[in-house]
């Protein structure tokens, strides 16, 4: 190699090296708070820790506030299950137990929200989850304070408001992230499908001068597992919704109004929770990533031997 | 005078307006001009300190740069904080200003010097002389000097008016989005109306500016447009690109010899980003009532006859995760190329809050040389600067070069627009959320036509001896 060559790329070298001096101390500070933080390293199928989201805070108008949360599973395909916990901890135990056990990949948002009394508003609720192979622990906090992660219950710009959710009387819909619970528990055995379901409606207010929506904006269920055991168990799709696409727990309601509903077999006896999504996503002022619009419901599942 | 009073950080490497690999990127001659600068400027402050220092006053050395840079801001009715517009008011904001001006926080682009391209159309910043000047003149308690050596006042543009208008006049068609109300707090918003153009032929665009009318530019975080034409059956579908604004943004020139279409019988399909209760010292934490946006659109004569066409894209900066722990920082890069030679006219970085830096390079795989093209090492959200390059020093880039964008980001309590850094961020669509891509507007070149400005750029360096920066 010429001599010039040689030159120039230990001279290269000795100028990246004091470039990347100043970096290196503060990598290595990253490295030991975040040990698995590699940015351009594809997602893997496995191995990573799930990191808890805070979405926002809702200004319920009486004094109290709502904190949505969500989580963040960076395996590309792999679901995480952490029981509630050391391992799975909201720090204010009147609401642990509310969050999720079962982790879906990639970004989940809002998939549950506490409500904090008017007297706690100003003081902070910590989800902590301990990753068991690492160790590492990640945390967040519901926060009702800063203005850039307050959300509202406002219609977005083109009306577009989270679907109205029940199981019985349509009298006790809700909406949003804190959604509405099932008032009894869904039984089976082993081996027996059963259906869940949970009705719909969506009530956002539509400009008539707008071609947009001279055909009504559908309305999307998805339905998961929230927390048990999630190799114990198989979605099917309901005869219902033939026409919803192929993963069956995906329901299309093209008139925004109806029933969602899912199969599932089990083949471990024990409890489950589940959450139906329903959202607003093909209107044109609603997605996830913009936190609006859509719903949860949750429905827990009993299943004997 | 002083020749060093900037307390940021500097690079170390002049570079011309060439379009390829130069000898600049040749590690020993960096370094000699890195020893050479060094050894100037001891002896050039030895020299100042043996001579003494002229006295600097308002009136005849400071009122013309703060008339010419800061008074289209900082006057009554203007969107600055507080007016600058006598001696007294500049006199008692003196040591903030000089702060602001040697660090470069003021006026606001941010675009480091003496590294990359620093032609640049648009350029709001000060030259080293004047920002020494100013900071002598407050080192020296900031004497008035003699009133009756003033400059004239300034000719100063209706804050609401087109800040292209000094150059083109008003613009040929103005597109208004549909009034919308932005409430005084609550969850971001997305305005997405469709509004008709007008135009009955198609058009080249020559420039295009986006302004958020009145109180509303702390609430416009962002207001992107593209064209939606009808098909065959009716239906609108989405067409080219018309533009881009996030805050702080003036807007876009296209070069001569270019053409963005405008097409006939289009709409503009607005997406608009409000953010309740506004962003920015100039926020009016209040109801904005029939918020509108509007664009401006400058065209070209119909018969203007274009060689190439032009568009604004957006190059996605996600190679990786966009994940930022609490109190952590992060950097994300991507890799764009063309499969013909092109022109980037313009490079405006995108991201939120936590976003503190970012850069544009090319990658020439034939030499394996790596050239900066623009550094913004202190980047901030209020400010979303397109930077666009004289038309002669745009960079040129030969089909298969790779442009490479990194962006940095600083989840810390250190970074002063973090509103919470005890909290995970990712990609959203939210302000408190980030962003990765950055707004590249691009002329599409042929070979031939790439060969022939890279003989014209070659011509006019002969003709003018080696080039130098032109940083001011």
């Amino acid at each position: 190699m010429p001599y010039h060559s040689v030159m120039r790329r230990v001279l290269w070298a000795v100028a990246g090296l004091m470039m990347a001096l100043p970096l290196a101390g503060a990598a290595q500070e990253q490295i030991q708070q975040y040990s698995y933080l590699y940015p351009q390293q594809p997602m893997p199928d496995e191995g990573l820790p799930v990191s808890p989201f805070f979405e926002g805070w809702y200004d319920n108008g009486d004094g109290t506030v709502t904190f949505s949360f969500g989580y963040l599973n960076r395996n590309k395909t792999t679901v995480r299950h952490i029981r509630h916990g050391e391992s799975n901890l909201i720090e204010n135990s009147d609401f642990q137990g509310v969050q999720p056990t079962v982790f879906h990949p990639g970004r989940q948002r809002g998939v549950f929200a506490v409500t904090v009394p008017a007297d706690s508003r100003a003081e902070d609720v910590w989800w902590n989850i301990i990753d068991e192979e690492t160790g590492e622990v990640h945390k967040v906090p519901g926060r009702g304070t800063v203005s850039a992660y307050e959300l509202d219950w406002n219609p977005r710009p083109h009306g577009s408001l989270p679907p109205l959710l029940w199981f019985e009387s349509e009298s006790s819909a809700d909406r949003g992230p804190e959604g509405v619970t099932a008032p009894a528990n869904v039984t089976t055995d082993v081996g027996q499908p059963v259906t869940l379901s949970v009705k719909v409606r969506d009530d956002s207010p539509r400009d008539p001068e707008d071609e947009r929506f001279d055909d009504t904006i559908p309305v999307r269920v998805v339905w998961s597992l929230f927390d048990g055991d999630p190799e114990a168990l198989s979605f099917w799709r309901h005869e219902a919704h033939m026409n919803s696409g192929d993963d069956p727990r995906v329901v299309q309601l093209p008139e925004a109004y109806g029933v969602a509903r899912v199969d599932v077999t089990f083949s471990r006896p024990g409890t489950y929770l589940f959450r139906a999504q329903a959202d607003n996503f093909a209107g044109p002022d609603s997605s996830s990533n913009d936190q609006c619009c859509w719903s949860n419901a949750y429905q827990r599942v009993v299943v004997d031997e | 005078m002083h020749t060093e009073h900037r307390e940021c950080r500097k690079h170390g490497r002049l570079r011309g307006s060439r379009n390829a690999p130069d000898s600049t990127t040749n590690p020993i001659a960096v370094l000699a001009v890195v020893v050479i600068t060094a050894l100037l400027s001891v002896v050039v402050q030895a020299q100042n300190a043996s001579d003494g220092m002229d006295t600097v006053t308002y009136h005849e050395d400071v009122q013309q740069i703060v008339n010419d840079n800061c008074v289209v801001c900082h006057r009554e009715g203007g969107i600055a904080p507080m007016a600058l517009d006598t001696y007294e008011l500049v006199s008692g904001f003196a040591p903030l200003i000089r702060e602001k001006v040697v660090n470069e926080e003021m006026p606001p682009y941010a675009y480091d010097r003496d590294i990359g391209i620093q032609a640049l159309d648009e350029d709001w910043r000060l030259s080293m002389e004047q920002i020494d000047r100013i900071a002598t003149w407050v080192d020296q308690g900031a004497p008035r000097g003699n009133p009756d050596n003033a400059p004239p006042a300034p000719d100063l543009q209706d804050p609401n008016e087109w800040t292209f208008s000094d150059r083109y006049g008003q613009p040929d068609l103005v597109v208004e989005s549909t009034p919308i109300d932005v409430p005084a707090g609550g969850n971001d918003m997305w305005h997405r109306p469709q509004v008709a153009t007008g135009l009955e032929q198609e058009r080249c665009i020559r420039a295009v500016q986006v302004k958020p009318a009145g109180n509303a530019k702390a609430v416009v975080h962002h207001a992107n447009s593209r064209f939606l034409v009808r098909d065959d059956e009716g239906e609108m579908q989405s067409a080219d690109r018309l533009t881009e604004y996030a805050m702080g943004k003036v807007g876009e020139v296209i070069p001569d010899g270019v053409c963005r279409r405008a097409p006939a019988d289009s709409y503009v399909g607005w997406d608009i980003h409000l953010y309740p209760g506004g962003l920015g010292r100039m926020a009016p934490g209040d109801v904005v009532e029939d918020n509108v946006v509007e664009i401006g659109i400058w065209f070209h004569p119909e018969d203007y006859e274009p060689r190439y066409e032009q568009d604004l894209a957006l190059y996605g900066v996600d190679q990786g995760e966009m994940v930022l722990p609490p109190h952590g920082v992060t950097m994300q890069q991507d890799f764009h190329s063309f499969d013909h030679p092109v022109r980037i006219d313009s490079f405006q970085p995108h991201g939120h809050l936590r976003m503190v830096a970012a850069s544009l390079e090319v990658f020439y795989p034939e030499t394996g040389e790596l050239e900066t093209i623009s550094m913004i090492s202190n980047w901030s959200a209020q400010w979303h600067h397109s930077h666009i390059y004289d038309v002669d020093s745009a960079p040129l880039i030969p089909e298969g070069a790779v442009m490479i964008i990194k962006q940095w980001y600083d989840n810390t309590a250190g970074n002063p627009n973090n509103p919470d850094p005890d909290q995970w961020v990712d990609w959203g669509s939210r302000t408190a959320d980030e962003m990765d891509h950055a707004w590249i507007a691009v002329t599409h070149l042929d070979e031939e036509g790439y060969q022939e400005l890279l003989a014209e750029r070659e011509q006019e360096e002969e003709s003018s001896g080696p080039s130098v920066a032109s940083a001011q």
